[in-house]
C-alpha cells in the first residue's frame, strides 16, 4: 500500500467518524420548540445534514482507498526539519511572544531570528546577522506605522 | 489640488485638535462597534453620530461592524475590550435590558452608560401584491394565522413589534428572519414574505417608490413619510392598548472601569454639541425618525419604558428564560 | 443610445485634474489593501468612509468606488506572485496565475489580470448604465431557495475545478468549509452550536483568519518545507498581452464580464462566485481544458474579469434598490446615505444622472487600475526575486496582523494558526484549499437560507426544485457532481459514442 493510499485511508476513517459525530451532536441540539420556534428552523438542521454529507464523502473515499480505484499523485517528500523549525518559530511568535512584548519588539525578534536561522549556513554568521537585523528593523517599523497610522487598526 | 493634499494628510495623521477643552483628550482613534451589518438603521445613524463626535473630540472615530446573534456579539466584544473609553458599542439600548431575559447574554442596562440620538417607530407594510388592502384585512388574516412577517431576527425591533401586534389582536404569524432590517424589507418587496414590521426608517425609500404598501404605524400618532403621505396609527384599528414600540438609538459604554473624565466629556458633548448637530437633525427628518438626544440617567429614563414593553411582550410570547419580575422589570 | 450619451457626458465631466488625482491615490490605496492578506475591500471602504466624511458627496463617493475597484483587483497580485490570494475573491486567480509565475511568466500573468480586470469593470459598468433597473429586478428573484442552491453549487464547482484528477477531495474540502462555518452562534435563534461553553468558539471561525491561515500560513509552511526552493530569476519581459491574443479571447472576456456582473447583483455571493463561475464557464468552453490549473492564461483572464465585473454588478442593486450585492457594497451604500444621496427604486426618476455619474466613476477607477497595474508590474516582480528566508517571515507578520486586525480578537490569531496547520496537512494529501475557504464564505448563506426556505415551505423540499431558477441551479449542481464521478462519466461517454 502506497503512502498516499495509507494517508487517504486514515483520513477517510477520520472524516467518516467526524461526519457521524457531527450529525449526532446536531441531532442532540435543542429544537427550541419551547420558545414557539418553527421546528424547521431548528439550529441542528443544517450542520446535521452537512455531517451526513461529510460521512458519505468519507465512506466514498474509504471505499476507493480500499478498492484500489484511481489515485492522485503521492505528496512530495521534503525537508521536514526545516518545516519544524519554521513552524516552531511562527507559533512561538504568534502564540507566545505577541501580547507579552510590544508588537514592534516581538516582530523584530521574530523576523531577525527567522531570517538568521535560515540564512546562517549559506551566508555565514556576520552577513546573516547583519541582513536579518536590517530586515527586522525595517519590517517592525514599517508594519507598525502602516497599520497603526494609515489603516487605523489595532495591533496585537 | 490643495484640498486633496489636505485629505491625504488627514489620512495619515490624527485629526488636528480643533476641539473644545474637554476633561478627556483621546490620543488615539476611538472605535464604535456597530453590532449589525453595514447599511442598516444602526449603522447609518452611528456613522452620522461618529462624524459629529470627530469634530467635537478632534480625534478619529472608527466604525467596526460586528453583526450576529441579535446584536449581542458586537456588544459583547465592546464589553470585553478594555474599559478605557476607546471602545464603544452602538444600537438600541433597550436590548441591553432584555438579553439576560432571553438567555442570550448576562448583561444589564445599568452596566452601561447610554447616549441616545434618534428614536424610530415600527411600521406595518405589505407587499403591494399581497391580498391586504387595509390594516383591517391584515388583522383579520393574522387572526386566522395566515400571514408571513419578515423581521431582522429574534429580539429585533421588528420582532418586538410583530409580537406586540399579535398580543393585541390575537392569532399567529409565520416569523421569517433575516440578517438585518434592510434584507427583511427587501424580502417583503421581493414577495418572499408578505409583510414586515421593521422600522419606518428602513422602509421609507420603498414606501416612497410604491414597492411597499404601509398599512399602519405602531404608535399612537400618525406618521408623516416625506413623498408618500400620512400613515394612520394602529390605534385607529385596534382598541387594545399596544405596548410602547418606539426604539431609541444611540451609543453606549460600560460604566464599570471607564474613567470618569470620559463620562464627563461625553456628557458635555451630549448637552452642548449633539442637540445642535445639523447632520443628525437632517438624518432624522429624512428618515421619518424623531431626534431625541439624551445622556446618562435621562437616556436611561427614556429607554426604560421600552425595556418594560419588550420584556413583557417577550414574556407573553414564552420566549423568556425567567420572569421579567426577577430582573426588577415591572409590568408597564 | 441616450444612455450612452449620458455615460459619455459623465465620463468627460469627471475628467478634471482633482478628480483624477483622487481616483489615482484611492485606487492605489485600494490595491495596497487588496494585496495585504487580511485587509479587505470592506475594511478599506469603511475606513475611507470615515476619512471622507466631510468631503462633498461626489468626491467622497468617487474615492470610495476607486478604493473598491482597486482592492478587488489588488488581491490578484499576491495570488499570482505568492499563491496567497489577497481577498477571497482572488482564490480562483491563483489557480493559473501562480503556475504562470513559477514558469517565469509572472509579468504576463499580471498583465492579463490587469487587462481582464479592466474589461470586466467596463462590461459591468455598461450593464449598470444601460439596464440597471431590469437587472435589479432579476436580482430580486433570488430568494431563500435560490440562495441555498447557489451555496451548494459554489462549493461543488469550486471543488471540482480545483481537484480535476480527484474531485472527491475538492468536495471534501468544500463541505468541510461549509461545516466549519456552522460553528458558533447561529444567525436565527442565537443558539451556540458546537461551542461547548467557550466564548471564543461561540463567536465562530472568522472568514479572514481562516483565509489568511489556509492560504498564507499554509503556503509559508509548504515553501519552507521544500528542500531547495528555486527563486524565479526569469520573470519574463512581456507584460502587455498582445492585441491578437485579446481579440482571440473577446468571447471569454465578454462571457466572464456578464457572468461576473450577474453574480455581483445577487446579494451576498458577489465577487467570489463571479470569479468561480466565470472560471468554470471558461474551462467548459476552452479548446484545451486540460491546461486549466497548470497555467492557462485563459483561466486567469476569466477569473479576474469575473471578479471585477462583479463590482459594478454589486453596485446595481445598491443604486436601484438600496440593497447591497456584497459586503463592500453595503458599506458603500451606508456612505451614500451619509452623504445625502438616496439610492433606491426612485433613483432612476429622482436623479438618473447619479447612476451615470457612478458608472463614470467606475470607468475612471478601471482606467486607474489599468495604468497603475501595468506601471507597477515591473517593480512588483521584485517580490519574486526575494529569497524565501527573507520573504516568508514578513508575510507571516502580515498574516498575524491581518488576522488580528479584523476584530481585535486574539482568538482569530489562533484560528489563523489552526487553519494554517490544517491547510498544510490537507495540502500534503492533495486537498485544494480554495473550496474550503469558499465553503466558509458560503456556510452562513447556506444555513440561513436553507432553514428559512424550510420554514417558508412548511418543511417541504418542493420549492427547492420547482421554482425556475432553483431548478436550473439544482440541475447544474447534479450534472457537475455526476460528471466528476469517474465511472459515471465514462458510462455517459460510451452512451454518446455508441448509441444503440
Amino acid at each position: 500500500m502506497s503512502g498516499a493510499r495509507r494517508a487517504d485511508l486514515v483520513f477517510a476513517v477520520l472524516l467518516t467518524v467526524f461526519g457521524i459525530a457531527a450529525t449526532v451532536e446536531s441531532w442532540r441540539m435543542p429544537t427550541l420548540a419551547e420558545l414557539g420556534v418553527d421546528p424547521m428552523s431548528a439550529p441542528g438542521l443544517t450542520p446535521g445534514l452537512l455531517g451526513v454529507v461529510l460521512a458519505v464523502l468519507g465512506l466514498a473515499l474509504l471505499g476507493r482507498s480500499l478498492g484500489g480505484g484511481e489515485m492522485g499523485e503521492t505528496a512530495a517528500a521534503g525537508g521536514w526539519g526545516r518545516l519544524a523549525v519554521a513552524l516552531v518559530l511562527c507559533l512561538g511568535y504568534a502564540a507566545g511572544l505577541l501580547g507579552r512584548v510590544p508588537f514592534w519588539a516581538a516582530t523584530a525578534i521574530f523576523v531577525a531570528l527567522f531570517t538568521f536561522v535560515f540564512t546562517v549556513r549559506e551566508a555565514g554568521p556576520v552577513r546573516a546577522g547583519a541582513g536579518s537585523l536590517v530586515l527586522a528593523a525595517a519590517v517592525a517599523v514599517a508594519v507598525t506605522l502602516l497599520f497603526e497610522r494609515v489603516f487605523l487598526v489595532r495591533l496585537p | 489640488m490643495k484640498k486633496l493634499f489636505a485629505i491625504l494628510a488627514a489620512a495619515m495623521l490624527p485629526v488636528a485638535a480643533s476641539a473644545a477643552d474637554y476633561p478627556w483628550m483621546p490620543d488615539k482613534p476611538i472605535t464604535i462597534i456597530v453590532p449589525w451589518g453595514a447599511g442598516g438603521a444602526t449603522d447609518q445613524v452611528t456613522r452620522v453620530t461618529a462624524g459629529v463626535l470627530e469634530d467635537a473630540l478632534g480625534q478619529k472615530v472608527v466604525i467596526v461592524n460586528q453583526p450576529g446573534a441579535s446584536g449581542s456579539i458586537g456588544k459583547k466584544n465592546a464589553y470585553e475590550a478594555e474599559h478605557d473609553g476607546y471602545t464603544w458599542a452602538a444600537g438600541a439600548p433597550k436590548q441591553l435590558g432584555t438579553y439576560k431575559l432571553l438567555g442570550q447574554w448576562d448583561t444589564w442596562i445599568d452596566d452601561w452608560r447610554l447616549y441616545n440620538t434618534v428614536t424610530n417607530v415600527p411600521l406595518v407594510a405589505v407587499n403591494p401584491n399581497a391580498p391586504y388592502a387595509t390594516m383591517d384585512d391584515f388583522i383579520a388574516a393574522m387572526k386566522d394565522g395566515g400571514v408571513t412577517i419578515a423581521t431582522a431576527g429574534a429580539g429585533s425591533s421588528g420582532h418586538a413589534a410583530a409580537e406586540a401586534l399579535k398580543g393585541a389582536v390575537g392569532g399567529s404569524y409565520k416569523h421569517v428572519t433575516y440578517d438585518g432590517g434592510n434584507p427583511a424589507v427587501v424580502a417583503t418587496v421581493a414577495g418572499e414574505a408578505e409583510a414586515t414590521t421593521q422600522l419606518a426608517s428602513e422602509q421609507a425609500e420603498m414606501v416612497r417608490a410604491g414597492r411597499l404598501k404601509p398599512l399602519a404605524v405602531l404608535a399612537d400618532q400618525p406618521l408623516e413619510i416625506d413623498g408618500y403621505g400620512t400613515v394612520p396609527p394602529i390605534t385607529d384599528f385596534v382598541d387594545e392598548k399596544l405596548p410602547i414600540l418606539s426604539t431609541a438609538f444611540g451609543i453606549f459604554i460600560p460604566v464599570k472601569g471607564t474613567p470618569p473624565e470620559v463620562i464627563e466629556t461625553f456628557d458635555a458633548i451630549w448637552s452642548e454639541v449633539i442637540p445642535n448637530a445639523a447632520p443628525l437633525k437632517t438624518y432624522a427628518l429624512e428618515k421619518g425618525a424623531l431626534f431625541t438626544p439624551a445622556a446618562g440617567d435621562a437616556a436611561r429614563d427614556k429607554v426604560w419604558p421600552e425595556v418594560q414593553a419588550d420584556a413583557w411582550s417577550f414574556d407573553a410570547a414564552g420566549r423568556t428564560k425567567m420572569s421579567p419580575d426577577e430582573l426588577g422589570i415591572p409590568k408597564p | 443610445m441616450d444612455a450612452l450619451t449620458n455615460l459619455g457626458a459623465a465620463i468627460v465631466g469627471l475628467a478634471e485634474p482633482s478628480s483624477l488625482f483622487s481616483v489615482l491615490w484611492a485606487t492605489l490605496l485600494g490595491m495596497t489593501v487588496g494585496m495585504l492578506p487580511g485587509l479587505t475591500a470592506t475594511l478599506g471602504i469603511a475606513l475611507l468612509t470615515t476619512l471622507t466624511f466631510r468631503m462633498a458627496a461626489d468626491d467622497a463617493i468617487l474615492i470610495l468606488i476607486a478604493m473598491y475597484v482597486g482592492a478587488i483587483y489588488g488581491g490578484s497580485r499576491t495570488a499570482i506572485l505568492l499563491n496567497i490570494p489577497g481577498t477571497p475573491a482572488n482564490a480562483a486567480s491563483g489557480l493559473d496565475g501562480f503556475p504562470l509565475a513559477r514558469a517565469g511568466r509572472a509579468g504576463e500573468a499580471m498583465g492579463i489580470a490587469t487587462v481582464g480586470s479592466f474589461f470586466g469593470s467596463v462590461v459591468g459598468l455598461l450593464a449598470l448604465a444601460l439596464i440597471a433597473p431590469q437587472l435589479a429586478e432579476f436580482g430580486l428573484r433570488f430568494q431563500s431557495y435560490e440562495f441555498f442552491w447557489l451555496a451548494v453549487f459554489g462549493v461543488v464547482i469550486s471543488g471540482r475545478l480545483t481537484a480535476m484528477d480527484d474531485p472527491i477531495k475538492g468536495w471534501i474540502s468544500g463541505f468541510l468549509g461549509l461545516f466549519l462555518a456552522q460553528v458558533g452562534q447561529e444567525g436565527i435563534h442565537a443558539y451556540q452550536r458546537f461551542a461547548y461553553g467557550s466564548v471564543d468558539l461561540a463567536g465562530g471561525f472568522g472568514l479572514l483568519p481562516a483565509l489568511v491561515g489556509a492560504f498564507g500560513f499554509a503556503e509559508i509552511l509548504c515553501v519552507m518545507k521544500e528542500p531547495a526552493y528555486v527563486t524565479v530569476r526569469d520573470v519574463g519581459s512581456r507584460i502587455l498581452p498582445s492585441l491578437r491574443d485579446l481579440f482571440g479571447r473577446w468571447w471569454t472576456v465578454l462571457r466572464s464580464g456578464l457572468i461576473g456582473t450577474t453574480m455581483g447583483i445577487v446579494p451576498g455571493v458577489g465577487e467570489d462566485m463571479g470569479a468561480w463561475v466565470s472560471y468554470a464557464a471558461a474551462r467548459r468552453a476552452s479548446r484545451e481544458p486540460e491546461t486549466f490549473g497548470k497555467g492557462a492564461t485563459e483561466g486567469l483572464l476569466a477569473a479576474e474579469t469575473g471578479n471585477n465585473a462583479a463590482v459594478p454588478g454589486a453596485i446595481i442593486p445598491v443604486l436601484t434598490l438600496a440593497v447591497p450585492g456584497s459586503a463592500p457594497a453595503a458599506v458603500l451604500l451606508a456612505a451614500m446615505f451619509i452623504h445625502g444621496v438616496r439610492p433606491g427604486p426612485l433613483i432612476m426618476i429622482e436623479s438618473p444622472d447619479f447612476v451615470f455619474q457612478v458608472a463614470g466613476m467606475l470607468f475612471w477607477a478601471s482606467v486607474a487600475i489599468l495604468v497603475l497595474g501595468l506601471a507597477l508590474t515591473k517593480p512588483m516582480l521584485f517580490v519574486l526575486r526575494v529569497p524565501r528566508e527573507y520573504l516568508m517571515p514578513v508575510i507571516f507578520v502580515l498574516c498575524v496582523v491581518g488576522a488580528f486586525a479584523i476584530a481585535s480578537r486574539v482568538f482569530d490569531v489562533y484560528v489563523m494558526l489552526g487553519f494554517g496547520i490544517l491547510g498544510f496537512a490537507l495540502r500534503q494529501m492533495n486537498y485544494p484549499m480554495a473550496p474550503l475557504v469558499l465553503g466558509i464564505v458560503l456556510g452562513d448563506i447556506l444555513d440561513k437560507n436553507f432553514r428559512r426556505g424550510m420554514v417558508l415551505s412548511d418543511g417541504s423540499f418542493e420549492p427547492f426544485v420547482t421554482r425556475p431558477i432553483s431548478a436550473v441551479l439544482a440541475a447544474l449542481t447534479l450534472v457537475t457532481i455526476l460528471w466528476g464521478i469517474g465511472p459515471v462519466r465514462r458510462a455517459a461517454g460510451r452512451l454518446v459514442r455508441r448509441p444503440s
